[in-house]
């Protein structure tokens, strides 16, 4: 009987087997999305990108847009380039993406990154910002052409607040385009509110926003000077444009969703779809609306027209070598290396305990806990095992091992590290939806 | 004071974020700014309101939270509480772990009142003044602190030359990365990972966490070192002793609300200032890192005024002044709220929410901290065995929920070790993590300083504030010189 169940119960499942090799193919074929879409946002929370990128995941999860959801993972850093990296060496499986604005191009052109938009399938732009050249409300510049003047006649003097790298670092280089011999003298600031922050200090001249930025710091003492659009946005009424001023200044920083190169076309033509569907829910209407999001959609050849056209305005400035700045490192080792000797020379008093050969001290016990440590690391960035697993097998080994003179309540402890190992994944993945390792 | 903030639901989500503020603030690895930040997303679906009295206070309850593991474990949880290890650690170690956490506690609830009125009172005039200062200000400024860090080191021979040499490494190690004015990589040795340079929080948590446990299981001793409670330890300090920090409370409170107000200068700063002012003007300056009464409070009471401080200029003028508040900003936009000056007018219960909730978390806290304090007591004597695991699990899985990414686990670790050789060669880690964060600050202001001037130095010997931060700077670098002769001699 057994026997003959067993033969059955195998040959019916020999029998299963070509259709389960050719079911599970076709799953890989056709249904895709069929696990979560990682979005890598290379900003930190509650920035511009996240916030946007987040209310676009949001749209695509309330509506249903995909079959599976899309998931914000912010890999912050270094102007946006940490995680633009990790993006672009991840597999082009179509289940990581990117959501990085035009800094893709400008951290190429300044240096930040060796790879730009070509290395990446640019899926769609969802939105655009425009942007303002800003004074304070009690500068003398009362238009941009009194700006350019200034700091045409008199090159390297008028300071201008920057974010180097970025989009509005470029903005103020194609201003200066404009006349020869215009120059600004750049000082660094950083973010929107930095850039505010020095603005209305009164420690520089001038700065560019985002229409959003402006519009947010707007009553705080600012004064816009041109928008650098083609025509007059209707919530910035009184604000002329450049090229009204006759200067040929129109930019804006485009919003992009990109995929490792080599992802397969259909898959991105499905994020495409899905993003467009998004844009077009009341959500990111009314998001895009408070925030001078202007909701433009671009995908396929007119997005990538788009990107070349950009890459080339960026292309035609180069960012101007700053001087004058102290080499911070050199100092710093010189003077560590003084402290140094004079720490190495006037030694303290020797004291009772702390001598690595003392006996009674356990080295054996502590150089096993940094090898049971390091262990575990490695095995969580390099094996494709749950976290769970590793986790519970590295609390039990440090628990015995720090607790083998103190006789370890172990059936007690073996609860305690699986509650552990298994609730902590549970927090972070559930609860904040960030994969561990 | 709008009657929503006592309603049943907000008062529970104030407590619910205090509460876990102080836990996530509590654990090494584990930050506030991390917790806001993985909160945020879930406060999509609350009300504007409701999600900022959360936010807010899960910012004040993490901030509080550091001085419990400072104090019982040398593991501060957060880099605004490294300064309390130094003299908390010391006094529970030595049989008073109440009294460390009593004093910690009530501190933290002074600072937080006193910056409390300036938010209310203040926030406008407040933050236009600290627009006013330059960067070359907010520059000599930050060497007030570093010149205070360095003059922290142990009454000891040679102790001076090993807490600036330790204070001009952590300089050093916060060098490498794009360099914050011109974006070129500088010192990454080609590894595109270390563009960003070395992070903060596994610096942190390496140096101490991590550090502390491999000192901890070197020692036969199963328990951290604890002495058993003393007799005379208890929570509650008596109303003289309070009396007799009044001055410090005040002082320390006050510079801390100031310092949070600056733009990106935050808690560290703080409490290292206040730190460094009350021990100058102490008596007895050789007490301070042996466990009085005075540094935990200096501390304590800076470091949660900074919170107040830091939203002053995020609700006055909406400029963030740390990262967390750069979170909270988030949370405004995302709820369809601008902070500026046309908050107060178009959304005046938006700003009574943030005050009235900020005030409420200060209470909570309080009430929490001293009601939980007798079995946190307890914490420092739990064996090795169950602590340690879970710790170290922690630091890794904090380090990497930072980025999302294993290069800062391998910093964590990295800097461990190190921690471990610095202990052996008796170099004190606290000057080597705030240099670690002031240098950055440092160049940031000093460079944009420079950007602005053309290249000159000048300004910052003729613009007053900077003028008066340089005497400042000077004078305590030179009492720190010639005070451990006077206590030598005598």
């Amino acid at each position: 009987m057994i026997r003959l169940r067993h033969t059955f119960a195998f040959r019916a499942f020999l029998a299963l087997v070509p259709w389960l090799i050719a079911s599970t193919g076709a799953a890989a074929e056709e249904i895709y999305p069929d696990r979560p879409i990682q979005v890598i946002v290379p900003f930190g929370a509650g920035g511009n990108s996240d916030t946007v990128a987040r209310v676009i995941q949001r749209a695509v999860a309330d509506h249903d847009l995909l079959p599976q959801p899309l998931v914000v993972q912010n890999v912050p850093g270094a102007g946006g380039t940490i995680g633009s990296r990790r993006a672009l060496h991840a597999d082009p499986d179509g289940y990581t993406l990117l959501f990085l604005h035009e800094g893709i191009i400008t951290a190429r052109y300044s240096g930040a990154a060796s790879w730009s938009w070509h290395d990446f399938e640019p899926i769609a732009a969802t939105g655009r910002n425009g942007g303002v050249i800003a004074v304070a409300e009690d500068s003398p510049f009362r238009s941009l052409t009194d700006l350019l003047e200034a700091i045409a006649n008199e090159p390297d003097t008028h300071t201008f607040a920057t974010n180097i790298g970025a989009p509005a670092h470029f903005w103020a280089m194609r201003l200066e385009n404009a006349k020869p011999g215009a120059r600004f003298r750049y000082v660094q600031a950083g973010g929107g509110a930095a850039r505010f922050h020095a603005l209305k200090g009164g420690h520089v001249e001038a700065t560019a926003f985002s229409v959003a930025e402006f519009l947010s710091y707007r009553d705080g003492g600012l004064r816009a000077l041109a928008l650098m659009a083609e025509d007059r946005d209707s919530t910035l009424a009184g604000i002329p444009t450049a090229r009204e001023q006759g200067i040929d200044l129109v930019s804006s920083n485009l919003q992009c969703w990109w995929a490792p190169a080599g992802t397969p076309p259909e898959r991105t033509a499905v994020i495409a779809e899905a993003l467009r569907a998004a844009m077009e829910t009341p959500e990111f209407r009314e998001f895009a609306a408070s925030q001078q999001i202007e909701p433009l959609f671009l995908t396929g050849e007119a997005l990538e027209a788009e990107l070349a056209n950009r890459e080339t305005e960026i292309a035609q400035v180069a960012p101007r070598a700053i001087a004058g700045l102290p080499n911070l490192p050199l100092v710093l080792a010189l003077l560590a290396a003084v402290a140094g000797v004079g720490a190495f020379l006037i030694r303290p008093r020797a004291t009772r305990q702390g001598k690595v050969g003392d006996s009674t001290l356990l080295p054996r016990r502590a150089l096993g806990l940094v090898a049971l440590t390091l262990g575990y690391a490695l095995v969580l960035a390099l094996a494709p095992i749950p976290f769970f697993w590793p986790t519970f097998a590295f609390l039990l080994a440090t628990g015995v091992l720090l607790g083998n003179r103190h006789r370890i309540a172990l059936p007690a402890f073996v609860a305690f590290a699986a509650l552990v190992a298994f609730g902590l994944p549970w927090v972070f993945e559930t609860v904040f939806g960030i994969a561990l390792p | 004071m709008n009657a929503e903030l006592f309603s049943p639901p907000i008062l529970g989500l104030i407590a619910l974020g205090t509460g876990l503020g102080i836990v996530v603030g509590a654990i090494p690895g584990l930050t506030g700014a991390m917790l806001i930040a993985l909160s945020l997303p879930l406060t999509f679906a609350m009300s504007g309101d409701a999600a900022l009295a959360l936010l807010v206070s899960m910012y004040v309850g993490s901030v509080s939270g550091g001085l419990i593991t400072a104090t019982l474990l040398k593991m501060p949880g957060t880099p605004a509480s490294v300064i309390t290890t130094l003299d908390g650690y010391p006094m529970a170690a030595g049989g008073r772990p109440g009294r460390a956490l009593g004093l910690g506690i009530g501190a933290s609830l002074v600072g937080g009142l006193v910056s409390w009125i300036f938010l209310l009172l203040l926030a406008r005039p407040a933050a236009t003044w600290s627009t006013k200062l330059s960067p070359f200000d907010l520059f000599a400024l930050v060497l007030v602190a570093l010149v205070s860090i360095a003059a922290i080191s142990e009454r000891e021979r040679g102790g001076l030359w090993r807490g600036l040499f330790s204070a001009l490494l952590g300089c050093l190690f916060a060098m490498p990365g794009l360099h914050p004015a011109t974006g070129e990589p500088r010192l990454t040795f080609g590894f595109v990972e270390m563009n960003d340079g070395f992070k903060l929080l596994p610096v942190l948590i390496g140096l101490f966490a991590f550090n502390q446990i491999i000192q901890d299981a070197l020692k036969p001793t199963a328990a951290p070192e604890t002495a058993a409670s003393g007799n005379r330890d208890s929570l509650l300090v008596s109303v003289r002793d309070w009396l007799r920090q009044g001055g410090n409370l005040f002082r320390s409170s006050v510079l801390g609300t100031l310092i949070g107000i600056l733009p990106g200068i935050g808690a560290n700063v703080g409490s290292t200032v206040a730190y460094g002012a009350t021990r100058s003007f102490s008596k007895e300056p050789e007490k301070f890192g042996t466990g009085c009464d005075e540094g935990v409070v200096a501390s304590e009471s800076a470091n949660n005024a900074t919170v107040g401080g830091a939203l002053i200029p995020l609700i006055a003028l909406g400029i963030p002044g740390s990262v967390i508040d750069a979170v909270l900003l988030g949370a405004f936009v995302i709820h369809g709220l601008q902070p500026g000056p046309l908050l107060f007018r178009n959304h005046p219960e938006t700003v009574h929410m943030v005050t009235g909730s900020f005030l409420v978390a200060n209470v909570i806290m309080f009430v929490f901290m001293l009601a939980a304090a007798r079995w946190l007591v307890k914490l420092s004597r739990v064996p090795l065995a169950w602590l340690a695991p879970p710790v170290i699990v922690f630091c890794i899985v904090g380090s990497y929920a930072l980025a999302n990414r294993m290069f800062d686990v391998w910093v964590m670790l990295g800097f461990g070790l190190f921690g471990f050789l610095m202990n052996r060669f008796r170099i004190p880690l606290a000057p080597f993590v705030i240099g670690f964060v002031l240098a950055p600050l440092a160049e940031e202001n000093l460079s944009a300083g420079l950007m602005a001037s053309g290249g000159s130095w000048l300004p910052l010997f003729t613009e007053p504030f900077a003028l008066a931060c340089l005497v400042i700077a000077a004078a305590a670098a030179f009492l720190s010189i010639r005070k451990p002769k006077d206590s030598r001699l005598g």
